[in-house]
């Protein structure tokens, strides 16, 4: 998809095109705040969310602390508007955020870079190998050094609403049932089935970290979430064991089944 | 908006319906495909005609502006006559076998993916979409047009009568009501409009593809800042009053009056060029001899005023005291006055305004720049003398951080394509708009610190605080677009940096001239993240300090 050109510049006139409609509710947002009422609101914005998910909100404060840089004022914007999206395309209420907290989700903001490991390296692309090269909370593990889902970077800014451990029902399930089983999840969650997902290693990789990192808390600490990326000898990558040893990074046939091996719904 | 309230858009053939027909291949028989599949496909379709567009465009251009007909005649013809064509007309026979085959090339997608009627349906419903927010944008701006127009109109009428100090009569009074009246009217309509995403999506690119359009015909493009400055001088200007604009260096004060003057005066304007060697003959005409008689030839400024024709006198603060005296008299003059020629005493009608420029004066300007008190006191008497300043320069958002929207917008025209868009996927979107914004940050920082030199004498000294000193170079908004343009012709492939390298840079050493300006303009490119990894030496600045670009580097 191209970039529409206009969005360069359009936070500098947000007003051109307001209808008046808009301009009714501006005015009457305005007046009811001079008269200290404050007014429901509708949109469900970061501080909304925050509010639900309390510590399991990893927003930009708790990124910019985790990834060692600042966000340009570009990337909050972004970052806003890609939680408006995700919203409307997954018709997202504060009821329905309300529900995922109880069980057990987070929301999580995902950027593409973070700082080098000292202060005059350069930013570097989130990737396994990167994250293990930063943060030294990684299992002593070689195997994974040549393979390229170890090099694949984070696709921009977006954010995940992500199960913090595995769903119950995807334990000892192998690589299809467990598909299978995340298309139940989201009828019954009633949400498109096109929204729900497995994530990638380095998003895996990042979001336990980040946890970690913000909240000083281990998630996965035993579990390994099995992801949707393949290694270079056809195995699923699974990421998780996040014991005192480090964060490991394994893989399995797709027959395979295990007790601790399951998926985190992301969406 | 109601649906029936919307203009008609006339039904014609969409592309891939055009193509279809061209190649004379209808529908075929397809298999089934599931909706993801169409989806996807009219995707694809939708960007193949866009590019189709500017494809066929090329291909024009590559044949010299021949049509396909024009193209097709010729080529029956034969090979000869292609030939002679191609060699009268210096034309790149590489180059339009590259245009043709990519248009072929181009059709033959389109054609191969319309023939499957469940996409060629799927597109035409979207295209069917697509007409409907078109009618409603063109209903706004159409609205919005109509509310410039009116207000144009009464502000004309109201200067006419100030003009002549005279109150409106009975009858003018009706019409100046009935304008205030249509006003409120088209007020009341555009505050019934409610616009969807879709609709202020299409505005917005419909607004870019304006700027395209304005930057090709005319080098300028209205911005927010420009628009105010002329609304403010046009009614004045239609009356025939002259407008002296000042500014600095490529600020753009004679792009804007020649804008004006081909925009709306809707004539073709004489620049004349002053200089300190200027002559009276240059201004007045002079005598000579015609078939052994003596004749007096009109200057191409007396000409243009005969004809009805704007003159833009450029740089007319070089023109020497005493031959602006002969410019008073005429400056006085307004639309329906009678200016006497000094010398052949022909009574000429004042139909069109004379417009002037001025470098800002300045310290380090001062033994070019004096524009005579009396002929400056002309332009204040008529639509002003104005400044002009780069795009920009001191604007801030609400936490005081300086902002640059007119000139993103400008080059975000620059980069866009004809519909709108931007060749940059999600992904790489965000870091090119960081990298334009830091570069623009740049730029507009050289901007300031060269005005402030200029103004203030562009000595060593003034390089004080956080401000350089900038004798003689600048970075204008022109040699921005340039850059812009340089950067789209990679496909963005370039690093911005390097283009700037090479299309500023390099280009600026062959003057030789400015070494230490571009020592502190790479200065401030690197203090924005530009350059930094450049080899020192790959700037290719006589004298520059290797050490000390390493240090703006951060490397030592």
């Amino acid at each position: 998809m191209p970039f529409e050109a206009y969005k360069i510049y359009q936070e500098y006139e947000p007003d051109k095109y307001k209808t008046y409609t808009q301009e009714k509710v501006a005015k009457a947002l305005a007046g009811a705040k001079k008269e200290g009422l404050t007014p429901v609101k509708e949109a469900l914005d970061f501080s909304e969310v925050q509010e639900i998910f309390g510590p399991d909100f990893i927003g930009i404060e708790e990124v910019e602390q985790f990834t060692g840089r600042s966000l340009t004022l570009e990337e909050q914007r972004i970052a806003e508007e890609k939680w408006q999206r995700k919203v409307e395309e997954q018709g997202l209420t504060k009821e329905s955020l309300e529900q995922l907290k109880q069980e057990g989700f987070m929301v999580v903001l995902r950027v593409g870079t973070l700082a080098g490991k000292e202060k005059t390296d350069k930013d570097m692309p989130v990737t396994v190998k990167n994250l293990r090269e930063k943060f030294p909370l990684f299992y002593d593990q070689d195997w994974y050094n040549n393979e390229q889902f170890a090099e694949e970077p984070l696709k921009g800014i977006d954010w995940g609403i992500v199960k913090k451990e595995l769903l119950d029902e995807s334990k000892s399930k192998n690589w299809d049932e467990q598909e299978e089983i995340l298309k139940e999840w989201a009828v019954t969650h009633g949400v498109d089935k096109k929204f729900v997902r497995r994530r990638t290693p380095a998003e895996v990789a990042y979001d336990v970290l980040a946890y970690f990192q913000v909240r000083n808390e281990r998630i996965l600490e035993k579990d390994w979430d099995w992801t949707s990326v393949q290694s270079s000898d056809g195995e699923f990558v699974s990421v998780g064991g996040f014991g005192s040893g480090g964060l490991g990074v394994g893989s399995d046939a797709r027959g395979n089944r295990g007790s601790d091996l399951g998926v985190c719904p992301a969406r | 908006m109601a649906k029936e309230s919307l203009p008609h858009i006339p039904n014609i053939p969409t592309t891939p319906e055009r193509v279809l027909h061209e190649k004379k291949t209808g529908a075929k028989e397809a298999k089934p495909l599931s909706s993801e599949q169409i989806k996807e496909q009219v995707v694809e379709l939708f960007e193949l005609s866009a590019a189709r567009a500017e494809a066929g465009k090329h291909t024009r251009e590559a044949w010299g502006g021949l049509t396909k007909e024009e193209r097709e005649e010729l080529k029956s013809k034969g090979e000869n006559a292609v030939v002679a064509h191609i060699e009268a007309t210096r034309l790149d026979p590489e180059l339009i076998e590259f245009r043709e085959t990519t248009l072929k090339e181009y059709d033959d997608r389109i054609a191969e993916l319309s023939s499957n009627p469940q996409v060629l349906d799927a597109y035409k419903n979207r295209f069917e979409e697509l007409k409907e927010t078109l009618a409603r944008a063109a209903s706004y701006e159409h609205l919005r047009q109509e509310e410039d127009a009116v207000d144009k109109a009464e502000q004309k009428l109201r200067k006419l009568y100030e003009g002549v100090g005279r109150t409106p009569g009975p009858i003018e009074r009706k019409k100046l009501t009935a304008f205030s009246d249509r006003k409120k009217e088209v007020e009341e309509e555009l505050k019934g409009l409610e616009l969807d995403s879709k609709t202020i999506d299409m505005l917005r690119r419909r607004e870019v593809r304006r700027m395209q359009h304005d930057l090709k015909r005319y080098s300028f493009a209205e911005t927010e800042s420009r628009k105010e400055l002329i609304k403010q001088v046009l009614p004045d200007l239609l009356q025939g009053a002259p407008v002296l604009f000042q500014g600095e260096t490529g600020s753009g004060k004679s792009q804007l009056a020649k804008y004006i003057s081909e925009r709306y005066l809707g004539k073709i304007p004489t620049i004349v060029s002053v200089s300190e060697q200027i002559k009276e003959s240059q201004i007045m005409g002079s005598r000579g001899l015609e078939a052994g008689q003596t004749v007096f030839n009109y200057s191409e400024f007396v000409k243009a005023q005969k004809e009805g024709r704007p003159v833009i006198l450029d740089e007319v603060n070089l023109m020497p005291h005493e031959f602006s005296g002969l410019l008073h008299d005429l400056l006085q003059k307004r639309v329906g006055d009678v200016w006497v020629h000094p010398t052949t005493g022909e009574k000429i009608p004042i139909t069109a305004p004379i417009m002037a420029t001025a470098n800002l004066k300045s310290e380090h300007y001062k033994q070019r720049y004096e524009l005579d008190v009396a002929t400056l006191r002309r332009f204040i008497g008529g639509a002003g003398a104005r400044e002009i300043h780069y795009l920009d320069i001191g604007r801030k958002d609400t936490e005081g951080n300086p902002i640059a929207p007119e000139t993103l917008k400008i080059l975000s025209a620059v980069l866009a394509n004809r519909h709108g868009d931007i060749e940059w996927s999600e992904e790489e979107a965000m870091q090119k708009v960081e990298e334009l914004k830091r570069f623009v940050q740049a730029c507009r920082k050289i901007q300031e610190d060269f005005t402030l030199s200029i103004r203030e004498g562009g000595e060593e000294s003034l390089a004080r605080g956080d401000r350089l000193a900038f004798k003689e170079l600048v970075i204008t908004l022109k040699d921005q677009i340039e850059i812009m343009k340089a950067w789209k012709a990679s496909s963005f492939r370039e690093p911005l940096d390097s283009i700037v390298l090479r299309e500023f840079f390099h280009k600026a050493e062959i003057s030789g001239h400015a070494s230490k300006d571009r020592e502190n303009m790479i200065k401030v490119f690197i203090a924005n993240k530009l350059f930094q990894n450049t080899n020192p030496e790959d700037f290719k600045i006589q004298g520059l300090s290797l050490k000390a670009v390493r240090q703006w580097q951060g490397k030592e």
